[in-house]
């Protein structure tokens, strides 16, 4: 079911949590947002699922399927909401947690019992946990009990399924093995969802498309290539992953740099205007010798050589840091260690002129 | 498993405060409670049976217990409403009532007896409206219940609230989104979880009402086989230099006392078994 979010602004006090945010989710699609905490992502979640309430405005809309449902209550929409904690039931059981949804439902549309059973025995068997029914909550691990969650949620047959920051609360390895096994499971059943995280390679490499949150508004949407390869300002750059930061400016055509320069057709308007430079670390390219390429001079604080990949770390002039990322073979060649001159040199670039960007 | 005593730790001191708890506790409980029953071991067991079994002691045991029982259910069902508004709900004047809820604990029990026994006497404030009903709110045994009903209260207030704030908001939208009522979410989702507190304050006021004297005694009425509460006939068996009259009965309350909550330890236990993590 396709999720369609039109002007809706929320404030909380003087605080504004959204402002005026357009969002249209296809069907079927797994949609991640992306925001560092207190842009709103959270906020727009609970809206989507009726656990908050936007600021009354009769342009404001939630539309499911086409359908306005501003006006229903949380129970009312079908929504599984994941939560970061996971909200288990503690006094529950495993089994009971799952059949909590089908359980309250009004007599004339709950399920006779053996039905229950049936379907929490499936659900149980979708999230590997078969046998653990009668366990409680306390004697799950937290990936167990976010899988337990989840299956609850899925237990009322929602049209929508909707996490917030769902693995959070758990180890870098059990997330990994989580996230896989989450996108096994939209491919699967294909239920429009929407997640919200902070973690930008979680919803880089979860999600079919990534909407980027700042200050509450929506800053940039779209496949995760396209955020990471066209980020549509430096905040999104910033976000999607390390970057380093040259200040310049804009001069007859080209944006220089500290002793780079790159081509800019901005245009005159721009000539004179401060301009941002920015490379991901492993975009840049270290040298011994200068090599009649343009390139920055910099001193070798740090070499990181456990790893897929080395990372060194340089001081580069007026002492910004930098960070550059070389795989084993191409490092090999050129060995550096602390200490060390190196000259770096960019290989692909992202200029930022201030209101306007290429 | 091995019986330890100690577990290494980092912080010293379990010798020491291990050494005053148990030198307190003997102190403060368990010398005087021996002292009792000491002093009741000086009678024959047909003696002490005799003044136990007394029918005007029986009735007592049953007024006591009985209205002590009432009292506590009662103040456990509005004791977790009142305990729920102070904690969910901000309203003028809310830090007044949350204060007032512990006017019980500071009165003396006489003031709160007499200011009781004036205002439910059939000539009282509020025993002028009901005395015409045919309800005796004074001098009887709903009087009793009054009473101790008014010195429980904040026993289930002051457990419950802590545990009403603890309540996880998320667990109370994830009851929401999978389609509960509210009516749904308190009976299978708040209710169960605050059950163990419920069930301490209630056990609290229960105890408490079980060894009050002072409160019940200006508007009981004292009537015998009727509303004539033990710690009543304890003191009025001192009152006759019965002394070792007097310890009988309060070895009997003494046990029973200890036992019921004893047992209710056990049902807290079982009920708490699953309660521990998230």
């Amino acid at each position: 079911m396709s999720i369609q979010v039109r002007h809706v602004t929320k404030t909380f006090g003087q605080y504004a949590a959204l402002k005026d945010v357009n969002l249209d989710i296809p069907d079927g699609e797994l949609v991640a947002l992306l925001g560092p905490s207190g842009s709103g992502k959270t906020t727009l979640l609970r809206i989507i699922a009726g656990l908050e309430v936007p600021d009354a405005n009769p342009e404001t809309q939630i539309l499911f399927h086409d359908q306005d449902v501003a006006a229903r209550a949380v129970g009312d929409r079908r929504v599984g909401f994941v939560f970061q904690h996971y909200a288990l039931f503690r006094h529950m059981s495993v089994f009971d947690n799952i059949a909590f949804g089908l359980r309250v439902r009004p007599r004339a549309s709950r399920p006779s019992k053996g039905d229950i059973r049936a379907r929490v025995h499936e659900l149980l068997k979708l999230i590997q946990l078969e046998n653990l029914g009668d366990r409680y909550p306390s004697e799950l691990s937290g990936g167990q009990r976010q899988r337990v969650a989840l299956a609850r949620a899925l237990a009322i047959e929602p049209k929508v399924l909707l996490l917030d920051e769902p693995f959070g609360a758990l180890d870098a390895k059990v997330r990994q093995g989580l996230r896989r096994w989450l996108r096994d499971l939209h491919d699967k059943i294909h239920i429009t969802s929407v997640l919200v995280t902070h973690d930008q390679e979680e919803a880089l490499e979860v999600a079919d498309r990534v909407v980027v949150m700042r200050q509450a508004r929506i800053e940039q949407q779209g496949t995760p290539e396209e955020v990471f390869h066209h980020p549509a300002s430096e905040f999104v750059m910033d976000f999607l992953g390390h970057v380093n930061l040259f200040h310049g400016r804009v001069d007859a055509g080209r944006a220089v740099f500290d002793g780079l320069a790159v081509d800019h057709a901005a245009g005159d308007a721009a000539n004179g205007k401060a301009a941002k430079l920015l490379v991901r670390p492993h975009e840049l390219e270290l040298f011994r010798e200068p090599n009649g390429n343009h390139s920055v001079k910099a001193t070798v604080t740090r070499v990181h050589r456990a790893g897929p990949s080395v990372k060194v770390e340089l001081n580069g002039p007026e002492g910004r840091e930098l960070f550059v990322e070389l795989t084993h073979e191409r490092f090999a060649q050129a060995p550096v260690a602390a200490g060390d001159t190196a000259y770096v040199s960019p290989r692909a670039t992202r200029v930022f002129v201030q209101d306007f960007s290429i | 498993m091995a019986f330890t005593f100690k577990k290494r730790s980092v912080l010293p001191g379990f010798g020491l405060t291990m050494g005053y708890t148990i030198l307190y506790m003997s102190l403060v409980v368990m010398i005087p409670l021996s002292a009792l029953v000491a002093k009741t071991m000086t009678v024959s067991w047909s003696q002490f049976w005799e003044t136990v079994t007394d029918p005007r002691v029986v009735a007592s045991y049953k007024i006591t217990f009985g209205a002590s029982a009432i009292a506590a259910l009662v103040n456990g069902f509005f004791g977790l409403i009142v305990a729920w508004t102070l904690v969910r709900y901000s309203f003028p004047g809310k830090k007044i009532v949350d204060a007032m809820v512990d006017l019980p604990f500071a009165l003396p029990t006489a003031v709160s007896g007499i200011a009781l026994a004036a205002l439910y006497a059939p000539s009282g404030w509020l025993g002028r409206w009901l005395d015409p009903l045919g309800i005796k709110g004074a001098y009887s045994p709903l009087g009793v219940t009054l009473a101790l009903t008014f010195i429980g209260l904040p026993f289930v207030v002051r457990t419950l609230q802590p545990a009403l704030e603890d309540l996880d908001a998320e667990v109370e939208d994830a009851a929401a989104s999978l389609g509960a009522t509210r009516l749904q979410t308190f009976w299978r989702v708040i209710l169960p979880t605050v059950f163990p507190a419920l069930l301490t304050g209630t056990t609290l006021a229960f105890a408490r009402a079980l060894g009050e004297y002072g409160s019940v005694v200006f508007i009981a009425g004292n009537v015998q086989y009727s509303t004539e509460i033990t710690s009543l006939l304890i003191i009025s068996k001192l009152e006759q230099y019965d002394y070792t009259g007097a310890t009988s009965i309060a070895v009997v309350m003494l046990v029973s006392s200890f036992l019921l909550l004893l047992l209710i330890n056990i049902l807290q236990r079982w009920s708490g078994r699953r309660h521990s993590g998230a």
